[in-house]
């Protein structure tokens, strides 16, 4: 009682602020200012890059600015936390201790990232640190994004094999809630390491682990586009043709007309599979669907000796 | 002053050690309210709500689980903070007041002292824990699950700021210095929180060690175990989003089903109980308060 009732005083007793000496109050005006115009001087300049000439060319290629790739080495590489350390700092909270992990990884510049040479069998820090930091933050999307969308595109071909071969990983323990950085895993397949064959593996098991689950209809298709530009570009290896030849001969087995041709082309393992697909029910929406059914019939009538009206080049 | 006696409504404080309690707790909640802890609660909601759109900023994919996680952790620890200078500093004004004299020379038990500061405390706690649960569940989804982790998150704060209170009367009644007391809380419960880390290394020597060497650590460390504060596991931001209230986990949170929840009850209970009864035998024994 007599500490509140102290406390209630002292607020109301305040002296004015005439009774404080202007050498006081002048001193700490000056020592602001001075304090102030210390700290904008050793305020680190921000130095910007000027800017690059204006070229005249207008030509498309003049036009495309390459992507500065970061090099190996080019930074220090990043060390990161190990599972240990970081529980500790985060007085043994797993869940902020794998998102502080993840998030010091999304901060470091890519080149202390990409640090594995192709070739190299050395362990990479950032798998065994990705993974770690999934065991603790089990929800967490930052592992798969960070593997497939930030690094798996710039690193090194191990390494983004690597990277890849995780995300697929976990993609198989959650198909729910990990296909879309799945589905992202096969386009840096696809485009990035244009690695056709991998590609078409990962898109095989993202289209049969999402079967009935609520994802969009074109997740299904990336296997199907895959085997399209496998068949057109003639990369399929023994095993797969003779796969896709099976395949084709089940899908024409009840649209080809008896004496037809015995070895249909591999065109119908496509035809297959978007048969499937729409038999499926994954796919709903119309214009989803008009599209498929115009490659349906294309898959059906090819026509290998004239490439100008093969499925590919008149997608 | 009025003495302390003459206050006395409710039954409830009819009891030899309850008698005047109930107006020393009253007592408590003011100086906490005068000491503008309600506008301190809505500032450490603002900071929350501020820091959490920083976090949601900086994040590229997960935002609201990251923000919310983050925010819980940052939450925790203000909280304790806060809860453990209101405790100490309250306890030691108290004394520098002598008021503390004036109250234990009155016609009631010293228990009353104690359990009258302990009920004002424990409020201030629940409203501190009220007011973090209301920032995150700003932050947080608005499903129910949401909502219901949210609950359990507040609860699991709730039970650790009870202990925070009952660790700083101890060491503020002990120690008798405002500094070293909350040095010795912030210990036992950084302790408390690590110990299963601690414990886990010291199940796995390295093999360099001498084995008499890591068996007596693991000894060591399982002493120390059981006065350290069972904090490790309340309040985890894992609760919010990697281990979400679902009815799978209701239909095993029971207690007769779950031994692990009902070993975690009695030893937070019962640690509560042994600083209590520990502080009060300090009490007792003092000549002067």
């Amino acid at each position: 009682m007599i500490a509140t009732s102290r406390m209630t005083s002292a607020r109301h007793q305040q002296r004015p602020w005439s009774s404080v000496p202007r050498v006081v109050l002048l001193g700490l005006l000056l020592s602001l200012a001075v304090s102030a115009v210390g700290r904008l001087a050793l305020r680190t300049p921000v130095t910007r890059p000027t800017a690059e000439p204006q070229t005249s060319s207008t030509t498309p290629a003049a036009m495309i600015v390459p992507m500065p790739v970061p090099t190996a080495g080019a930074a220090s590489a990043y060390t990161p936390l190990s599972r240990q350390t970081a529980l500790l700092w985060s007085l043994n909270d797993p869940s902020l201790a794998g998102r502080w992990m993840l998030l010091q990884w999304q901060a470091q510049p890519l080149a202390a990232i990409i640090g594995v040479a192709p070739g190299s069998n050395a362990p990479s820090p950032l798998l065994a640190s990705l993974s770690a930091a999934a065991q603790l933050a089990p929800r967490s999307n930052y592992p798969d994004l960070l593997a497939t969308r930030l690094f798996a595109e710039h690193s090194a071909d191990l390494q983004a094999r690597a990277l890849l071969a995780f995300a697929a990983e976990r993609f198989d323990h959650d198909p729910a809630q990990r296909w879309r950085w799945m589905a992202h895993a096969v386009f840096v397949a696809r485009h990035r390491l244009q690695d056709l064959r991998l590609a078409q593996t990962l898109a095989k098991q993202l289209r049969e682990r999402t079967q009935g689950l609520a994802v969009p209809p074109w997740v299904a298709t990336q296997e199907l586009l895959i085997i399209e530009q496998r068949l057109t570009a003639g990369t399929l290896s023994a095993d797969s043709t003779r796969q896709l030849a099976a395949l084709a001969r089940r899908a024409s087995a009840s649209s080809v007309a008896p004496g037809a041709d015995a070895s249909p082309p591999l065109w119908h393992a496509a035809a297959a599979l978007t048969v499937d697909l729409l038999e499926s029910g994954a796919v709903t929406d119309p214009a989803e669907l008009r599209f498929l059914a115009g490659k349906l019939q294309q898959y059906q009538q090819p026509s290998s000796e004239n490439p100008s009206q093969s499925p590919s080049q008149s997608r | 002053m009025t003495p302390p006696h003459t206050w006395v409504a409710h039954p409830f404080t009819q009891h030899r050690w309850l008698r005047g309690a109930w107006p020393l707790a009253r007592y408590t909640l003011l100086e906490a309210l005068r000491m503008r802890l309600v506008a301190l609660l809505l500032a450490m909601i603002a900071v929350a709500l501020a820091a959490s759109a920083f976090i949601g900023a900086a994040t590229i994919t997960d935002s609201q689980a990251t923000q919310t996680v983050i925010v819980a952790a940052g939450l925790r620890l203000t909280t304790t903070l806060l809860v453990l200078l209101l405790t100490v500093q309250g306890i030691d004004r108290e004394r520098a007041d002598r008021s503390i004299s004036l109250w234990l020379a009155m016609p009631i038990p010293r228990a009353a002292w104690y359990l009258g500061r302990l009920l004002g405390l424990t409020l201030i706690a629940s409203m501190v824990a009220a007011a973090a649960g209301i920032a995150l569940w700003l932050i947080h989804d608005s499903d129910a699950q949401a909502l219901a982790s949210t609950l359990r998150w507040a609860l699991g704060l709730l039970a650790e700021l009870w202990l925070v209170v009952l660790l700083a009367m101890f060491f503020a009644n002990t120690l008798r210095a405002p500094a070293l007391a909350s040095c010795a809380v912030l210990f036992a419960l950084g302790l408390g929180r690590i110990m299963p880390l601690l414990l886990d290394a010291a199940a796995s020597p390295s093999l360099d060690q001498p084995q008499w060497l890591s068996q007596l650590i693991a000894a060591l460390l399982m002493v120390i175990d059981l006065v350290v504060p069972p904090v490790a596991t309340l309040a985890s931001s894992g609760w919010l989003i990697d281990e979400p209230v679902s009815a799978a986990w209701v239909q095993t949170m029971t207690v007769s089903a779950n031994p692990a929840l009902a070993s975690q009850l009695a030893s937070v209970l019962g640690y509560a109980l042994a600083v209590a009864c520990a502080t009060l035998v300090d009490l007792y024994r003092r000549d002067q308060a």
